[in-house]
């Protein structure tokens, strides 16, 4: 048991400096991709749907969501019909974004030896 | 309801164009003028080539009111997802037969023939799984309207009554309707969102369906319709398909 705890956390370390990388490399964390990957494939959602896609509780997804829109990656539009929902949208920017990212993410995960052992 | 070509509708299109998208359209009255004579309902040269130009970029249905026959007719080489008869028509993988509704159908034929005889200015289509009262033609609309409706009230099985515009739409009650028919060809197609344009009350089957992922579009402002956004008129058609054209071409 203690070995699997020592394991985790080691796991949980390597997943952090692997998230540093990509955000200096691409200025985006892995959650920050996902979440904005989601809202491209998923556009006008509202966010309890997004949050259920995502797997989180729709109190953790706000947060993040503010900041993606806060660099102008999406935007939150009120329902025509109903002001009280949002819908959920990615803008242009964020779209070539998230495509210009995704290149070099893709290697930088690819070329990490510290996680490559949870693919195994 | 926005207008389509506001910065809000434009941004909002340009997302739904980035994914996976079904382009849908209503024919009569969104590609097409409304004409008086339903079998003059051409689409200008310009609307016909620019959602071929479409179709071999994105997916692109018809849902009409028309029935497939008609729609075939229409669109004889190039659009092959089409739902006619308000989404009765041409569903994926069969899901309805029709045979309750041909009965139906044919009951309301033989006591509209006894109701409203020889009615100059009104005009029964039969469209196999539904039926059309056109009144268009008619001097007297307010009332030839009145009395269509009076004796849809007498018909067994209660048909559910869509009103057009000048064309009161006679359906079988339970059959798929519009809303149905988009939902299943985008679960069809594995597609997450859609866009879809109408212009009337047999619309509203796809405005109303509380699903944030279709983007809908009216062509005309009516305040109490549930589509999202507007078209001023039915010759903006043009512009929107050039839009997601571009829009498009940009991604690609």
């Amino acid at each position: 048991m203690m070995e699997r705890a020592e394991y985790l956390f080691k796991t949980s370390l390597n997943i952090q400096q692997l998230n540093r990388r990509l955000e200096k490399a691409v200025g985006l964390s892995l959650v920050q991709w996902h979440v904005l990957r989601r809202v491209l494939e998923l556009p006008g959602s509202a966010a309890g749907v997004l949050a259920k896609e995502i797997g989180v509780h729709p109190g953790t997804l706000t947060p993040l969501l503010k900041r993606l829109q806060g660099k102008g990656y999406l935007f939150l539009e009120p329902d025509a019909l109903d002001a009280r929902k949002k819908t959920i949208l990615i803008s242009r920017e964020g779209k070539t974004k998230l495509l210009t990212a995704e290149k070099k993410f893709f290697v930088i995960i690819d070329e990490c030896n510290e996680t490559k052992h949870l693919f195994l | 309801m926005k207008f389509l070509f506001s910065a809000t509708g434009i941004r909002t299109l340009e997302a739904f164009c980035f994914s996976k998208c079904l382009f849908a359209f209503d024919y009569d009255g969104t590609l097409a003028k409304i004409v008086k004579a339903p079998n003059d309902a051409l689409m200008t040269k310009t609307t016909e080539n620019l959602l071929e130009e479409l179709n071999s970029k994105a997916p692109v249905a018809i849902i009409s009111g028309r029935s497939l026959n008609d729609l075939k007719k229409l669109f004889k080489h190039s659009i092959k997802t089409m739902i006619g008869n308000h989404g009765i028509e041409g569903l994926p993988n069969n899901r309805f037969s029709g045979d309750a509704a041909l009965d139906a159908v044919l009951k309301w034929k033989k006591k509209l023939a006894k109701l409203l005889p020889d009615n100059p200015g009104i005009q029964i289509e039969d469209k196999v799984f539904s039926l059309a009262v056109h009144y268009r033609c008619s001097r007297e609309k307010k009332s030839a309207k009145s009395r269509i409706l009076d004796c849809a009230g007498n018909l067994e099985p209660p048909p559910r009554v869509i009103l057009g515009k000048c064309v009161i739409n006679l359906i079988p009650a339970g059959a798929p309707h519009k809303g149905v028919a988009l939902m299943e060809l985008m679960l069809d197609r594995g597609l997450t969102c859609a866009v879809y344009v109408g212009d009337d009350d047999t619309d509203e089957d796809v405005f109303g369906l509380s699903e944030l992922r279709i983007m809908t579009v009216r062509v005309g402002m009516k305040a109490a319709s549930r589509a999202r956004f507007y078209l001023k008129r039915q010759t903006d058609i043009n512009r929107l398909i050039k839009l997601i054209i571009k829009i498009r071409n940009d991604i690609l």
